[in-house]
């Protein structure tokens, strides 16, 4: 064994952590070798030396002063996480049953707000009533008044005058200006426009001899007309129920 | 040899009053420390802050710092209490959580302060005279000596550092100390290898001493 390797194995043996099998061969060195002899010994007073700065620490009194500061440090964050808790649970009963009732207004008044639906205001559409609030809107707001009245009376768009946004582009700002507004105070008209009244289809006319006459199976011709002039619906049909 | 023996009577370790204490005693006191008793708590503290302390001191590169670090390891074991099983050793994983927290602080606190007998001295350190019948002289040469060692510690790379302060200081086995340490059991002699070899070596820097 060289001399190099039985100082490793010295230094693991002189706390017995020396594996058995490695022990004889040691010995054998250290038996043989002066000079690992006296390291070995050098270690053991080295050791025995390490061991006597283990009884070296803190004094008491540290030790005494972390474990109050600790205590006191999780006493402080109890009491606290108690004291919010009792303090609210020590209030009378009418503010719990307030916050309550609070809570479930709110609730409910947001479960309506959410349940109705939008744009539902019922508007008349008659020429008579809209000229009524284009007037109301003139009077409300008379610097707008002529856009307004030159938008709402022509109700066709003039190249000069356009009433959508982006329809048409001039070069004067001013003119670009003036539609934009009228057309932004148009808008709530515009929407109820976009919503007109259900079309109503009722059955024009029967004429169950156009077919017969030819001699083909009965035919019935139904015209149904619907109160949308867009609107023109044809359904034929046979007496077997084929269309 | 004689002398050297009665030093190790001197110092010897102060038995920890964990040993006073049955182990169904510890096991009532930890469930009840987990119910939130907090004079259950502070009892386990007292059974073992010595120990916790001492490792703390060894392994901190500021030995001033050995309060708020045993400080904060009661605060740690406290939160994580309610997840121990207290059938098991509490010990070792009080030594790991001081392992830990002793390493936190150092990476905090930077480099090393200049070690000496002051500091050795300050802030409540004590250390034993390890021949109480040396002449003066000895005694001064003995604390010298004691002072290379610490020194050679404490220039020790952290690992090295834990294993030979758990092992050697603390007198835990070579198996406990990797599993503190999280690592094998040849890791952990390896690395007490390495680090005996440098505090003989460091004893070697005394006049009249072989490097």
């Amino acid at each position: 064994m060289k001399c190099l390797k039985a100082q490793n194995l010295i230094a693991l043996d002189v706390e017995g952590d020396l594996a058995e099998k490695q022990a004889p061969a040691l010995r054998d060195h250290l038996a043989a070798c002066p000079a690992c002899a006296e390291f070995a010994q050098e270690m053991r007073e080295s050791q025995w030396m390490l061991k006597s700065l283990g009884a070296s620490g803190p004094e008491n009194a540290v030790l005494l002063r972390a474990r109050q500061t600790a205590l006191e440090q999780i006493r402080f964050e109890q009491d606290n996480r108690v004291s919010s808790w009792s303090a609210w649970i020590a209030r009378p009963r009418w503010v719990h049953a307030t916050a309550g009732l609070t809570v479930l207004a709110c609730l409910a008044a947001g479960w309506l707000a959410l349940r109705e639906p939008r744009g539902s205001a019922v508007v008349d559409e008659s020429p008579a009533a809209q000229t009524q609030r284009a007037e109301t809107r003139d009077k409300e707001l008379p610097g707008r008044a002529a856009p307004v009245a030159a938008a709402h009376d022509s109700n066709t768009t003039t190249p000069e005058t356009p009433s959508v946004p982006g329809a048409a582009e001039t070069n004067n700002p001013a003119e670009r200006a003036e539609p934009v507004r009228a057309s932004l105070f148009e808008e709530p008209a515009e929407q109820v426009d976009e919503a007109p009244p259900a079309p109503r289809i009722e059955v024009v006319s029967i004429n169950a001899d156009a077919a017969s006459a030819e001699g083909g199976s009965e035919t019935v011709l139904l015209n149904i007309a619907s109160s949308d002039p867009n609107v023109l619906l044809y359904w034929v049909m046979d007496d077997q129920g084929g269309s | 040899m004689a002398i050297v023996n009665f030093w190790l009577m001197k110092v010897g370790y102060a038995a920890d009053s964990s040993s006073e204490i049955s182990g169904e005693a510890v096991v009532e006191l930890l469930r009840r420390s987990k119910a939130g008793d907090l004079a259950a708590f502070e009892r386990i503290i007292a059974l073992h802050e010595r120990r916790i302390a001492r490792t703390a001191w060894r392994l901190l590169h500021r030995p001033e710092d050995v309060q708020d670090a045993a400080q904060e390891v009661y605060l740690r074991l406290y939160k994580s209490l309610r997840g121990f099983d207290e059938r098991r050793e509490l010990a070792p994983w009080l030594y790991r959580i001081t392992v830990n927290v002793c390493r936190d602080f150092n990476r905090r606190g930077g480099k090393d302060p200049e070690l000496s007998l002051d500091t050795l001295a300050s802030d409540g350190a004590r250390i034993e005279a390890v021949e109480p019948g040396a002449s003066p002289y000895e005694q001064v040469a003995q604390r010298q000596e004691q002072l290379l060692i610490a020194e050679a510690l404490r220039e020790l790379p952290e690992k090295e550092r834990a294993a030979i302060v758990l092992r050697d200081l603390e007198g835990l086995s070579t198996r406990e100390v990797a599993t503190i340490l999280g690592s094998t059991e040849t890791t952990v002699r390896s690395q007490i290898c390495r680090a005996r070899l440098k505090l003989r070596q460091a004893r070697g820097r005394l006049p009249g001493r072989t490097p």
